[in-house]
């Protein structure tokens, strides 16, 4: 079985673009500034306020909803108050809500309902400001800015952690509502039943699952990881922004990560 | 029904420098002209390959790919011919007759390139193909789309300056001498390709056949190849096929290329696929739909990429009138809005997660701010009806640069006569900028404020610079010669300006009974240790601006060339002839000032998408008149140019042409 934090990391960026948050439920502010470690945490060493660059931020909200579910790997059963029972389901006949079956070792439920994104928008100023602290040895090489913050409106994310993981979520309010949606925080989803181990976050607001990040050195290079051929746009252009010393987009390399 | 004929050459099998990508990038191009949508009725290819061949005679040896070029030899008019070649770039010594070059040539390692006796086929001896081909036979369209290094310059110019990782190294496989080039003696008509100029040092320059040229690296540049989907590919060929699925056969040569372009970015570091136009193509042939005749229809969309460095962009800028917060739509996938500048002619847009994986591009429309709308005001004796149609117009189609305002606060004034003529002045002045036009309906409104709208554009063009000024006129230098008291147009006989003034004065100089225009020389010298690049637009005195008759000029470090225009001939000219033409004449103008706009930047900026027609012009007595406009700020501290940095300069010719 891979690693949840590799799978889910890897399966995010693969859907998205975006590096995932780990773990899902830490929140991130945009302007942070840090370094990932090799599990794939961006552990917070300061922001651009307490280095005294000013930090510009655009914002946009979006009321879509988006799913990167690995469906062929998961199965979600939702069920209406009255509705005959699922099969295995404790939920009863009267009860609403989701039965969610793993079928494999890995697996995610990944929804959103709305999202907003905020993003750094004085990028040429912030640029100057952190080569300037970084040649007078205020920056450090491997520093990491969240220049593109993803927050959901409300998020459910389920990780499996080990296998034939399968849950009841039974909606504790609203349960007569005609469509039942995951990321409902109304519906107040408990877990009635679990099977196997698993990484839940239901319906929660406030999440900030996805970020990009600028620096002058990719995270390989800061894991002590330099002797890899670069064999990627990404690495290799990482590698010529070393070289120039510009800030740029660190983009995920999957081999920046190791198991927990 | 339009036949397309097909040479695809594909080598991974070298002896000592195998590649893995080239034969599948073959197969997959084949893939795509079988199934290329369009009007074309029929593909007759033939295909070299090693691995994969067959029999002997489908190798990719030196002979056989110019064997190959037999087929295009039914190709009729209004067919299109294909030379696609993946596989190792070489270069070598020059002979000395080649005068162009800069020492070296390039050249295309064939299959038996490196047996014993084996020779590389060079790049003149492509050029010369091509030529025979394409000579015998103008009114096909030829294109060339090489993926290897240095593939920039392989069938045309030479600049080649850097040794790659893919490129495999001459060791003698090449002709010795000049008149050891495939078809140095051949005619074809009664041109030969290899035209041999006498002197004290013996010169040959060569012919180039009209043609297209797709490649996947600038002439300083690697072309790689890299694992795709399970798969070796090249990064080029995979992108190009790609965008051309994508597009459904739709595209200009230029977009495809575009997007193209932004693929391959993101998939490797430090190559620029290109295209050029050779032989007497004009610059507009770049516009035509790929592989088709036809020029595709106007796209005022802009690519939205993303970009290693800053992330989700959009291939419009400032120079374009986009301004931070102007919204983005990207059709059918979501909206999003300007967040910044990465240069003149590119825009950060917000990401979204709706745009998913770095490697998709889309194309948007921009929804901008009036912020930099050229302000008008309605005349406060306009007719009442006339203002009515011009409030609604600005209702039903607005633009976003044209601002109305209240009476005598804009910039210029909207007046009418009692008729309905309508013109557009400047305040406390009688004089239109445009001929009158007659307002009576919701549809001449709108056609009336898009004559505004145009003026707009080019007054903020005219005016537009850079308010970061990373780049000084320390970084460069301009030097401006034009034609003296005697009218010679060859380049040493221009005389220099001791200074550039905001508008020069070029004047016709009568010669027996003609009148010979006037014209200039423009000089650039890069003072970095970088290189620098050079647009042009050119913007008339009708308000028309061309963007594309300048040849994109490109400095290396302490280089110094002259701009070149490209005229109706498609032959790139130092010397810039410039006209007081005849339908100003009738109209009484004996000067008029038109400017040209450049733009030095440290990245190529693109600025196709200004261009616009003119507008009709009004007799002499009433136009309004238009400031020139500076050279450019004061001179700066040099300091270390970021990537993106530019900068405009702006030069006013007043073109003088007495009325006898």
């Amino acid at each position: 079985m891979i690693s949840p934090n590799i799978f889910y990391i890897t399966l995010m960026n693969r859907n998205t673009g975006y590096r995932a948050t780990w773990n899902p439920n830490v929140r991130l502010k945009i302007g942070m500034v840090g370094k990932i470690d090799k599990t794939g945490v961006f552990n917070v060493y300061s922001s651009l306020e307490k280095k005294g660059i000013p930090a510009e931020v655009m914002s946009d909200n979006a009321k879509v909803e988006m799913d990167y579910t690995s469906h062929d790997s998961v199965s979600i059963t939702s069920k209406l108050a009255g509705s005959a029972p699922v099969a295995g389901s404790v939920l009863s006949n009267a009860n609403a809500g989701f039965s969610v079956d793993f079928k494999s070792d890995n697996g995610v439920v990944f929804q959103t309902s709305g999202y907003t994104t905020h993003q750094l928008t004085n990028l040429a100023e912030i640029e100057a400001q952190v080569l300037n602290q970084y040649k007078s040895g205020g920056w450090e090489k491997d520093w990491l800015i969240i220049t593109q913050l993803v927050e959901a409106d409300s998020a459910t994310i389920i990780i499996s952690n080990s296998s034939n993981v399968h849950l009841d979520l039974q909606a504790t309010a609203n349960a007569g509502a005609p469509g039942l949606k995951l990321t409902d925080a109304s519906l107040k989803l408990a877990v009635v039943r679990e099977q196997g181990s698993s990484m839940k976050y239901l319906a929660e607001s406030g999440l900030t699952p996805l970020y990009r990040v600028m620096g002058i050195r990719h995270p390989l290079f800061g894991l002590g990881k330099d002797s890899l051929k670069p064999k990627t746009g990404a690495e290799e252009g990482a590698a010529a922004g070393e070289e120039s010393d510009s800030l740029r987009m660190q983009e995920f390399d999957a081999d920046e990560l190791t198991a927990e | 029904m339009a036949t397309i004929y097909a040479v695809l050459v594909g080598i991974d099998d070298y002896p000592g420098r195998p590649l893995a990508g080239c034969v599948n990038d073959v197969k997959a191009f084949m893939d795509y002209l079988k199934s290329m949508p369009g009007e074309q009725s029929s593909l007759i290819a033939r295909v070299l390959t090693a691995p994969g061949a067959s029999s002997p005679d489908q190798l990719p040896t030196r002979a056989n790919i110019i064997k190959a070029f037999e087929i295009f030899e039914d190709a009729k008019s209004g067919d299109s011919c294909i030379f696609y070649y993946s596989g190792h770039g070489s270069y070598s010594n020059a002979p000395a007759e080649f005068e162009s070059s800069n020492g070296r040539v390039q050249s295309f390692v064939c299959h038996d390139s490196r047996q014993p006796g084996g020779k590389d086929l060079m790049d003149k001896e492509m050029g010369f193909l091509i030529w025979k081909t394409v000579t015998a036979r103008p009114d096909i369209h030829f294109v060339a789309i090489t993926d290897c290094c240095h593939s920039g310059s392989i069938v045309r110019a030479i600049d080649n300056k850097a040794v790659t990782e893919r490129l495999m190294m001459n060791d003698g496989h090449v002709p010795a001498r000049v008149e050891d080039y495939l078809g140095f003696d051949v005619t074809v008509g009664k041109e030969r390709p290899y035209e041999v100029v006498a002197g004290p040092s013996r010169k040959v320059n060569t012919r180039q056949g009209p043609h297209i040229h797709l490649a996947a690296s600038r002439n300083n540049q690697t072309s790689k190849e890299l694992m795709i989907d399970g798969i070796i590919r090249g990064a080029f060929t995979y992108s190009l096929l790609k965008v051309l699925y994508a597009s459904g056969g739709g595209l200009s040569y230029l977009d495809v290329m575009e997007q193209t372009q932004a693929s391959v970015k993101n998939l490797v570091p430090g190559q620029d696929p290109d295209i050029s136009v050779n032989g007497d193509l004009p610059p507009s042939e770049k516009e035509k739909v790929f592989l088709g005749q036809k020029y595709a229809g106007a796209n005022p969309k802009y690519l939205v990429y993303y970009d290693l460095k800053y992330g989700w962009s959009l291939k419009g800028g400032l120079v374009h009138g986009i301004s931070k917060g102007d919204i983005v739509r990207i059709e059918g996938v979501c909206k999003t809005i300007v967040t910044g500048f990465s240069s003149a002619d590119t825009s950060i847009i917000l990401g979204k997660l709706e745009l998913g994986r770095q490697d998709k591009t889309y194309f948007a429309e921009v929804d901008r701010q009036p912020n930099q709308a050229l302000t008008v005001s309605l005349a406060s004796d306009i007719e009442p009806a006339v203002g009515d149609w011009i409030r609604q117009a600005r209702v039903d189609a607005p633009s976003p640069f044209v601002s109305l305002l209240p009476e005598q606060l804009g910039r210029l004034i909207i007046r009418s006569k009692l008729d309905g003529l309508t013109y557009l002045t400047l305040p406390g002045s009688d004089a239109p900028y445009f001929i009158p036009l007659k307002v009576d309906s919701p549809g001449s409104g709108i056609d009336f404020l898009q004559r505004v709208e145009k003026v707009g554009r080019w007054m903020h063009l005219l005016a537009f610079n850079n308010p970061r000024q990373d780049l000084t006129r320390e970084h460069y230098s301009i030097r401006l010669f034009i034609t003296g008291q005697i009218v010679d147009y060859s380049p040493k006989s221009l005389e220099e300006l001791k200074e550039i003034e905001h508008v020069n004065d070029l004047c016709y100089r009568k010669k027996d009974q003609d009148w010979d225009p006037p014209a200039f020389r423009l000089v650039i010298k890069n003072n970095t240790d970088g290189t620098l690049y050079i647009t042009a637009a050119y913007l008339g005195f009708d308000y028309s601006i061309q963007p594309s008759q300048f040849q994109l000029l490109e400095l290396g470090p302490c280089m110094e060339k002259a701009l070149s225009y490209v005229g109706k001939g498609g032959l790139p000219q130092e010397v810039v002839k410039v006209r007081l033409d005849t339908k100003y004449q009738e109209l009484g103008y004996t000067d008029i000032t038109e400017y040209l706009k450049l733009f030095v930047s440290t990245q190529k900026i693109d600025v196709r998408r200004l261009k616009q027609a003119g507008l009709e012009t009004p007799p002499v007595k009433a136009v309004a008149t238009r400031g020139p406009r500076s050279l450019g700020g004061e001179e700066e501290e040099s300091k270390e140019l970021a990537a993106g940095s530019w900068r405009t300069e702006t030069i006013g010719f007043r073109i003088i042409r007495p009325s006898h």
